[in-house]
């Protein structure tokens, strides 16, 4: 196991790297000079170059290369190229709202998506069945921001019942910092709990109809039991890899769904360094972004050995 | 003495202003020299002087009869803010509050004057920073840090007056002397982008700028600046005072989050990128006609958000009072929602379709009587990768033009002007917001010039159009314009107009381009083809034609190539001439010689337009600007 461990953290390092530099060099063929850019298309030229000199923009690229892994190798992430603010900081102060509406999203969706799989699954074909397969291809068929700009115009607008923008730190008190991030959770985490419904349905179908069920109620065990402590069981093991795999697609809902509710997350610090050229922080944000995957797909692979004794990896 | 300070009073007789008046009382006005040297004036006379002088020639607009009146000259006030007119609340119970506002850009770091570069930045500037004079309601320029001025030298040396009890947000006081710090910072620092403006003052370290005691500065200019009252508000931001001690202590990067400044309002918490708290500062020196300090809210948040969805959200909501700019596309919405009020006025700045004067079809857009070429050598790019720095411009080898070709290239652009039609493209691109446009020049800001009496080069005229573009012999072209998210609407409009007009004699493509590539391709190698670009709103007439219209190797924003001597020439004079009146006709004539050679075709004048929620009372509305010294909450 720990060989195996090993195997993927290596693996997952290189991936990393792979990504730092094609991320490094895809940013300095895109157009655009993040100097102009930080000063202002109509910013003299003479200003555009002592930015960049002091940039390091008109330094050989290999020596930006070189510059740039020694200085992450130090977690100096160094400083934006459009504000001077702290990579650093710009990341820690992103990250967290992006995390907790992620976790928010996870949450919900599992609530929502387990309980439909199972009512679905265990009323094939009667209307609850319809109405949770409908909602589930509504939820996988629209965008998380499509269901943001919905709650914002609803339960923000007309109802007043939360926020429509913004976020609270937690730090000013659990109540307002959940009601900053209710809704773009739930906008994340429709899309999120349709996947992991339609899995739970299809998988505990397939598990309902396995011979060991059927040896179960011949037997006369009460149908809950079956469905509870047999069936649910082992329809939970392919739900808990797509639930954690799917984490991968939070963290993009996410992206977009903090732009409609304007907040300054990883995502919309994400577009607006793209933007802006602002290489230093587009660099930190998808190397996190990056890792967070990485690290997620470890995980799910670890938890996988231990769901499933079967699965064998060397 | 070519400028005088003044003291008026309105029809209350208790509002103070300080007006400068520039020299337009040459013995043939009629206007005695004398009564502008002291601290009163009778409205005739301000009447005959702000018929020519002043921002727009509002003469006497806060003077109320004829009556002389007087002030004891001792400084300004807030005033009250021109207010809706609904409320009634005596001044002393408008204390207390806070609001929210939403401003519409994704950042807010340049508390550091110097490099605030963004038209939303110099909206909010004047809340947080003041400088010696200010633009009020009327459009005039009045004192606020400045209790009295006196021009000398021909009107290359400013003397002014400063209040005494002046003091930064950190509680030091505001002395003379660092004004002197600030103007060498505008002129010389590296990342300043006002060292155009700024350089018009003779250099900080040659004593262009001095100090002789805490409350007197004197201004050196090199030369006349007839605009120089311009150059001190605070939205020029090359007199808004920075805390020398402060600067050196904490640095640039911790000083264009936080400042301090002298405004009415303080910054206690700044999350770049997401909100700034502001707090009113107990300590400002302004007072309301009341005599009761300002400003009287407690405080605001801004919030920088950028999604046009959100921003009509959290206004319909209650969730923000103020928007800094409503998005066009919701302007009739918000209007329509209870409890939200929309402020609109037409601004000064323009928007053309912008050609490449460098490039066919729309090239060469030189004077061949200044600068000529080589016979048979096209003398200036004609593919897109044949990119050419700014700098080279001027160096291109001087000669004949071939023949036809600055008639052709003339012909084209004026035909391809007239395939547009400026309402058509206000209504359908704009959502009916802004002015046709038909010059640089809006007709409703100083020199106030009407559109019929300009050169009729900019109407619609389709059929004109077509035969202009068949005669030029560039007809069958396909013409390509670039255009970023942000301005996509308003560009697909006019492709449309064009390709609907053109019947096939030109055709026009639009690709869509980031920020990115469009600043490489429009500012830094002017290879682009066409796009929408523009001036920004300003206060003296000359600034929206000085950067657009001088040659490219001056002219920071000259990117269509335009390259006249003449223009170049007029430009420079009339920045040496005080009488309002020679001014004006110097810059019609400048206007008229742009329109000759069809350097754009002009689309229309921005409409400034934003909203706030009804409790929002005692708002001053001054175009371009978001003053909130004066606001104060009605519940």
């Amino acid at each position: 196991m720990i060989k195996y461990i090993f195997k993927r953290v290596v693996h997952a390092a290189f991936v990393i790297w792979l990504v730092a530099t094609a991320v490094f060099l895809g940013l300095r063929t895109m157009p655009g000079d993040p100097a102009r850019l930080a000063l202002g298309m109509r910013a003299p030229q003479e200003s555009v170059n002592a930015l960049r000199e002091d940039l390091g923009l008109n330094d050989p690229i290999y020596v930006q290369y070189v510059d740039y892994w020694i200085n992450l190798l130090q977690l100096d992430l160094g400083n934006s190229m459009i504000s001077g603010q702290e990579v650093n900081e710009i990341i820690l102060t992103a990250a967290p709202k992006t995390l907790s509406i992620a976790a928010l999203a996870f949450v919900i969706g599992l609530i929502v998506a387990v309980p439909a799989g199972v009512i679905s699954a265990t009323n094939k074909g009667k209307a609850e069945d319809y109405l949770a397969t409908i909602g589930a291809f509504l939820g996988v068929s629209l965008p998380a921001f499509f269901f943001g700009i919905l709650l914002a115009v609803i339960v923000g607008g007309w109802l007043q019942l939360l926020p429509t923008y913004g976020y609270n730190e937690i730090s000013k008190g659990v109540i307002p910092w959940l009601q900053s991030i209710t809704l773009p959770a739930i906008a994340v985490g429709i899309p999120y709990a349709a996947i992991v419904m339609r899995m739970m349905r299809s998988s505990l179908l397939e598990e309902l109809g396995a011979q060991y069920m059927e040896t179960a109620r011949a037997k006369g065990i009460p149908p809950r039991t079956a469905l509870y402590k047999h069936a649910l069981q082992n329809a939970m093991i392919p739900v808990v890899t797509v639930a954690g795999i799917q984490v991968a697609f939070l963290l993009t809902g996410s992206v977009t769904t903090e732009l409609v509710f304007g907040i300054r997350g990883l995502g919309r610090v994400l577009v607006e360094s793209i933007l802006q050229n602002d290489y230093t922080v587009v660099q930190a944000a998808i190397l996190l972004v990056a890792a967070i995957m990485v690290y997620m797909n470890l995980v799910v692979d670890i938890i996988y050995t231990f769901l499933d004794p079967r699965i064998r990896y060397d | 003495m070519l400028f005088s300070p003044t003291v008026e009073a309105n029809t209350s007789g208790n509002y103070i202003i300080l007006r400068y008046f520039l020299n337009t009382m040459a013995p043939s006005d009629g206007v005695d020299p004398e009564k502008l040297s002291g601290p009163k004036i009778d409205r005739r006379t301000a009447t005959k002087l702000f018929a020519a002088a002043g921002m727009a020639g509002f003469a006497g607009c806060t003077g109320g009869d004829d009556t002389e009146t007087e002030g004891n000259g001792s400084g300004s006030t807030g005033g009250n803010g021109d207010g809706d007119g609904t409320s009634t609340s005596p001044s002393s119970e408008r204390y207390g509050g806070e609001i929210t506002a939403i401003w519409d850009m994704p950042e807010m770091d340049d508390f550091d004057p110097i490099s605030a570069s963004h038209g939303n930045e110099w909206a909010h500037l004047v809340n947080f920073t003041d400088a010696p004079l200010e633009i009020n309601e009327n459009n005039e320029i009045t004192g606020l840090m400045a209790t009295d001025w006196e021009v000398r030298d021909d009107g290359r040396t400013w003397e002014i007056q400063l209040r005494d009890d002046i003091t930064f947000h950190n509680g030091e006081p505001l002395l003379a002397e660092h004004f002197e710090y600030t103007v060498d910072r505008a002129q010389n620092h590296q990342e300043s982008v006002i060292s155009g403006s700024a350089n018009l003052i003779k250099p900080a370290m040659e004593d262009g700028i001095r100090a002789p005691d805490d409350t007197t500065l004197i201004v050196e200019f090199k030369d006349v600046v007839a605009y120089a009252p311009v150059l001190f508000i605070p939205q020029r931001r090359i007199l808004t005072p920075v805390h020398p001690p402060t600067m050196e202590d904490i640095g640039r990067s911790e000083y264009r989050l936080t400042g301090p400044g002298t405004g009415p309002f303080q910054v206690v918490e700044h999350t770049p990128g997401e909100e700034i708290v502001f707090e009113r500062y107990d300590n400002y020196y302004l007072t309301d006609d009341d005599g009761n300090q300002l400003p009287y809210l407690d405080g605001y948040t801004i919030d920088l958000l950028t999604e046009d969805s959100v921003q009509v959200s959290a206004m319909r909501s209650g969730d923000a009072d103020l928007l800094s700019h409503a998005p066009r596309q919701s302007v009739s919405s918000l209007e329509s929602t209870n409890g939200i009020q929309i402020k609109s006025s037409v601004l000064s700045d323009w928007r053309p379709l912008e050609w490449n004067g460098l490039r066919e079809p729309w090239g060469p857009l030189y004077d061949p009587d200044v600068v000529t070429y080589p016979e048979g050598e096209v003398p200036y790019p004609t593919t897109a990768d044949q990119g050419m720095s700014k700098s080279q411009v001027p160096q291109l080898p001087k000669g004949e033009f071939p023949d036809g070709l600055h008639d052709n290239a003339l012909k084209f652009r004026k035909g391809l002007g007239k395939l547009i039609s400026q309402e058509r493209l206000i209504d359908q691109g704009m959502f009916g917001l802004g002015k046709p446009a038909y010059g640089p020049l809006n007709p409703e800001y100083w020199p106030k010039r009407p559109t019929e009496e300009k050169p009729q080069t900019q109407d619609f005229d389709p059929e004109r159009g077509r035969e202009l573009i068949r005669e030029s012999g560039r007809d069958g072209q396909t013409i390509e314009l670039i255009t970023r998210q942000t301005e996509l609407r308003l560009s697909r409009q006019v492709r449309k107009q064009i390709n609907e007009e053109a019947n096939g004699v030109v055709e026009c493509e639009l690709r869509q381009v980031t920020s990115g590539t469009l600043s490489r391709e429009v500012s830094d190698n002017l290879t682009f083809p066409m796009w929408l670009g523009g001036s920004s709103h300003t206060w003296d007439a000359i600034f929206n034609m000085w950067n657009h219209y001088n040659p490219p190797d001056i002219a920071g924003w000259n990117q269509s190539g335009l390259n006249d001597e003449q223009v170049r020439e007029w430009m420079v004079e009339q920045s040496t001439i005080t009488d309002r009146d020679e001014r004006a006709d110097l810059l019609n004539q400048i206007e008229d010689r742009v329109l000759k050679t069809m350097a754009h075709k002009y689309l229309f004048h921005g409409e400034d337009a934003w909203a706030h929620s009804n409790r929002l009372k005692g708002i001053r509305q001054i175009p371009g600007t978001r003053h909130l010294r004066t606001v104060y909450l009605d519940e």
